[in-house]
């Protein structure tokens, strides 16, 4: 739907506008996903190679210590360190106080300040992919590397950063991902990219056909950067070289120092202050009327995120088994195609979900079914939306599922007197429920964490945790917002650390 | 003499590739039939087409008299009576031993069939184990027990020893061949060990891409190959060209009688039908190699003009030294076959 928008006749205000906006949505787009995706990718390897190669003091606490930042939806982490840095913020305050006039004003809420969030949100998949890259492929050839008289910097870069670089890349893939669809965090700094273009352009403007020519623009960007990853993952097929225990690097004193500030500075930024600051909100200035309005935000957030994860395993379920069933490459490729929703920012999932259910709708208008929207801006249009957008997570713990499932159990089973049916519940089920429950709740909470497409799509005056954060934080009314926030990161930390068991388990 | 297994005409293809090519089978009830043969040739899927995981395309599939697979007849595998066991093992992660071996067991008798079962397979007391907390040999007998259960009429082992480790292998095997014996199964076993099919089968059918090349108990096999190809699946052998004329074979080791038609021969003799003699006259052979293994050593020895030939080397024989060979012309294998060099077949020896 959102190609189709490119043959569509343009509407002619939007010409005029495109020629002034366009170029600012591309210039911001591009400088950001730019800034971010550098900035990540020296922080994520960083921190990754110092965790994994040298003896640091508390290595396995800053183990999973530096995945926390993850917790925080990036617009969360926006609201949180704009309260820190902006001019009337603790921070600068302390500064002019300390120097004077001498302290430059900084306005926080610009596009540095943006990549400064972004990448302070988004590092750790950088973190997590080359963490598991270093682990995985390095340790014999380490050794084998420093016995040929490589030093730490000379194996750094001729053999662990080779090795890892298909991992490396598939993390940064990743955070780019994530930083073209960002909408909370740049609608708060103000910074105009394409996701913004496309809501403003939409509701503000009233023009469909825009926005959904701005979202197709996006899904190129997003088209490209999948085929990057795709490349980073066909190319460097490495193999396993396992074998026994890293062969770690001693650090000095000084040296020591630094790399503990250098891996705690992410954390301290993108977890311990932000979420000082919203627990200090909400102890201090908790909105007196959000007990009211507390408990329907949790349940809507709650009903909503329950019944979209059940859904979607659901439709896992059946997708994996035809995967496993028909065998074909055309149904393979079918599901894969099906799940790149994920890959699909929510603003522009939302605009092309809002136009198939119009279309829909129209359609039974015409038939004369029902009068007015059925469909369209419901809690049944909304839960379309997840299921295109979180499909891919939930088909992913079903597939891993299913792969513990080996075709010999189903022989074994059947040689031994049990039918198809039969051998569902007393096999698969209790095998497969472990994957189920985990895909279920990866996309509970990814469903309370959504906000551009719970924000577009969501029926009128049906609110979420993320909805109303978001929207007391634009009102400037961040101490309200604090409550919801913590809900959401307390959620947002299930998955984060399931993430980081499942990527870090070779660890002894 | 009764056939609990028959397969008659067995031909089957995946895509393009033709996988099976006519395989003729049979196996009666406490007999062990060994299908030989190298990756690819073909084994697992005659066990799979046996079993019924897959519909027969061509050929059939009879146990007991009763027509299990055919082109239009499809038993499903749970109403076969046929137990499988694969390499490894393949045991429910989520049941205990108990939970495994019960698996195809219903009613009153389960409690008691499962502790016999285990008893018989050296298992006793394991019954709440999981079979993660089991060695492979273990595991090994714990899916011998599960298949046993439901007493069936044929059992197929999908190479169910390959993945032990050497000393257990041998022990494993001893014991579960001795129990499939006794609890009077047609057994087929799949394997791509010589030794081993030599070892347990009563019976060994030798596959290559597709075919049965030769089928016949292990001594046969061994002393009796069809052809070069036969023999050299069975273990060491050397093929030494020779010429039959006038009811006598001519060959580079001598002359002896034959009851074959005049022409090109192949002439097959392991190494132990191969006698080394400290040198006395022409032609002279010289020694090349000795490799010692334990019991037995191989000597390769080479003369003008000729390929090497393996033979057991016998104490105190060194390297160059010259001798002569002598071939024991009552046990050499002549089979008729178009010319080619003399070559030493070394497939099977490991």
């Amino acid at each position: 739907m959102v190609l189709h928008s490119l043959t569509l006749p343009a509407d002619p205000l939007w010409i005029e506008l495109s020629a002034i906006v366009l170029p600012t949505y591309l210039a911001n787009t591009v400088l950001l996903v730019v800034g971010v995706g550098l900035s990540a990718l020296v922080l994520g390897v960083t921190t990754a190679w110092l965790v994994t190669m040298c003896h640091l003091p508390g290595r396995r606490v800053l183990d999973w210590l530096l995945v926390l930042p993850l917790a925080f939806p990036t617009y969360l982490l926006a609201y949180a360190s704009t309260d820190l840095f902006e001019y009337a913020g603790p921070v600068q305050s302390t500064l002019r106080r300390w120097f004077g006039a001498a302290a430059p004003g900084i306005e926080f809420r610009s596009l540095p300040g943006a990549i400064a969030v972004l990448t302070i949100a988004l590092y750790p998949y950088v973190y997590l992919f080359a963490r598991a890259g270093f682990l995985r492929g390095s340790a014999t050839l380490l050794q084998v590397s420093r016995a040929l008289g490589c030093g730490p910097w000379r194996s750094f870069f001729t053999v662990a950063l080779p090795l890892a670089r298909p991992a490396i890349v598939a993390g940064l893939a990743l955070v780019l991902m994530e930083t073209l669809a960002e909408f909370g965090a740049v609608q708060y700094f103000a910074v105009d990219t394409f996701t913004t273009g496309i809501y403003l352009t939409w509701f503000a403007l009233g023009s469909p056909a825009g926005a959904m020519q701005l979202a197709a623009f996006l899904l190129a960007g997003v088209g490209g950067l999948l085929a990057l990853e795709r490349v980073a993952r066909g190319g460097g097929r490495v193999a396993d070289a396992g074998g026994g225990p890293l062969p770690r690097y001693p650090l000095g004193r000084l040296a020591t120092a630094g790399a503990l500030t250098i891996c705690l500075l992410p954390v301290v930024l993108g977890f311990i202050l932000p979420l000082g600051v919203f627990g200090r909100l909400a102890v201090e200035a908790g909105d007196a009327r959000l007990g009211v309005d507390y408990l329907p935000l949790l349940r809507n957030s709650v009903v909503l995120g329950a019944t979209a994860a059940g859904l979607i395993v659901l439709a896992a379920i059946a997708l994996g088994y035809a995967m496993r069933i028909a065998k074909s490459r055309f149904v393979a490729a079918l599901v894969r195609f099906s799940a790149l929703g994920y890959a699909v920012p929510g603003s522009v999932l939302s605009v092309g979900v809002l136009a198939v259910i119009g279309a829909f709708d129209r359609g039974a208008n015409a038939l004369g079914l029902a009068a007015g929207l059925v469909a369209g801006g419901s809690i049944g249009a909304l839960l379309y939306a997840y299921g295109v957008r979180f499909l891919a997570i939930a088909l992913n713990a079903v597939e891993s599922g299913l792969a513990t499932v080996r075709p010999e159990f189903d022989a074994a089973a059947r040689t031994l007197g049990i039918g198809p049916l039969r051998q569902m519940a007393r096999i698969h089920l209790p095998l497969l429920r472990a994957s189920l429950l985990t895909g279920a709740l990866l996309v509970f909470v990814d469903v309370l964490k959504e906000l551009p497409a719970t924000l577009i799509v969501r029926p009128f005056n049906f609110d979420t945790l993320a909805v109303r954060a978001y929207q007391l934080a634009s009102d400037e009314r961040l101490s309200e917002a604090a409550t919801p926030a913590l809900t959401i990161v307390a959620a947002g930390l299930v998955p984060v650390i399931m993430t980081s068991l499942a990527l870090g388990g070779r660890r002894r | 003499m009764t056939v609990r297994l028959a397969v008659t005409g067995l031909r089957h293809r995946y895509g393009a590739h033709q996988v099976l090519d006519g395989i003729d089978l049979f196996v009666e009830p406490v007999e062990v039939l060994c299908l030989l043969g190298p990756s690819g040739s073909g084994k697992t899927t005659i066990l799979r087409l046996i079993a019924g995981l897959e519909p027969v395309q061509e050929g059939t599939i009879t146990i007991d008299g009763r027509l299990m697979g055919g082109p239009a007849r499809h038993t499903p595998p749970e109403r076969r009576g046929v137990g499988l066991v694969f390499q490894d093992a393949a045991l429910f992660p989520h049941l205990t031993v108990a939970g495994n071996v019960g698996f195809g067991l219903r009613g009153g008798e389960r409690r008691a069939r499962i502790a016999d079962l285990l008893e018989r397979v050296g298992l006793a007391g394991f019954e709440s184990r999981y079979p993660h907390t089991l060695s492979g040999g273990q595991q090994q007998r714990v899916a011998l027990a599960r298949a046993l259960a439901p007493s069936p009429a044929v059992m197929l082992l999908d190479e169910p020893f390959a993945a032990l480790d050497a000393i257990r292998r041998e022990q494993v095997r001893e014991e579960a061949i001795a129990l499939l014996r006794e609890a009077g199964v047609a057994t087929v076993l799949v394997t791509h060990d010589a030794e081993e099919a030599m070892a347990v089968a009563d019976r060994i059918a030798l596959l290559d891409e597709g075919r049965i090349l030769q089928t016949a108990p292990p001594r046969d096999l061994y002393e009796l190959p069809r052809d070069r190809r036969a023999a050299a699946a069975l273990g060491k052998v050397n093929v030494v060209l020779g010429e039959v004329a006038d009811g006598r074979v001519r060959t580079a080791l001598g002359c002896w009688p034959v009851a074959l038609p005049a022409g090109p021969v192949d002439v097959l003799l392991r190494p132990e039908w191969l006698r080394v003699l400290p040198a006395d006259g022409e032609p002279s052979w010289r020694v090349a190699a000795i490799r010692f293994q334990g019991p037995i050593s191989y000597a390769w020895v080479t003369a003008d003009r000729q390929p090497s030939l393996i033979v057991l080397a016998p104490p105190g024989l060194r390297l160059d030294q010259r001798v002569s060979v002598i071939a024991d012309s009552t046990r050499a294998v002549v089979v008729p076959t178009r010319p080619r060099h003399v070559e030493a077949l070394d497939f099977a020896s490991r």
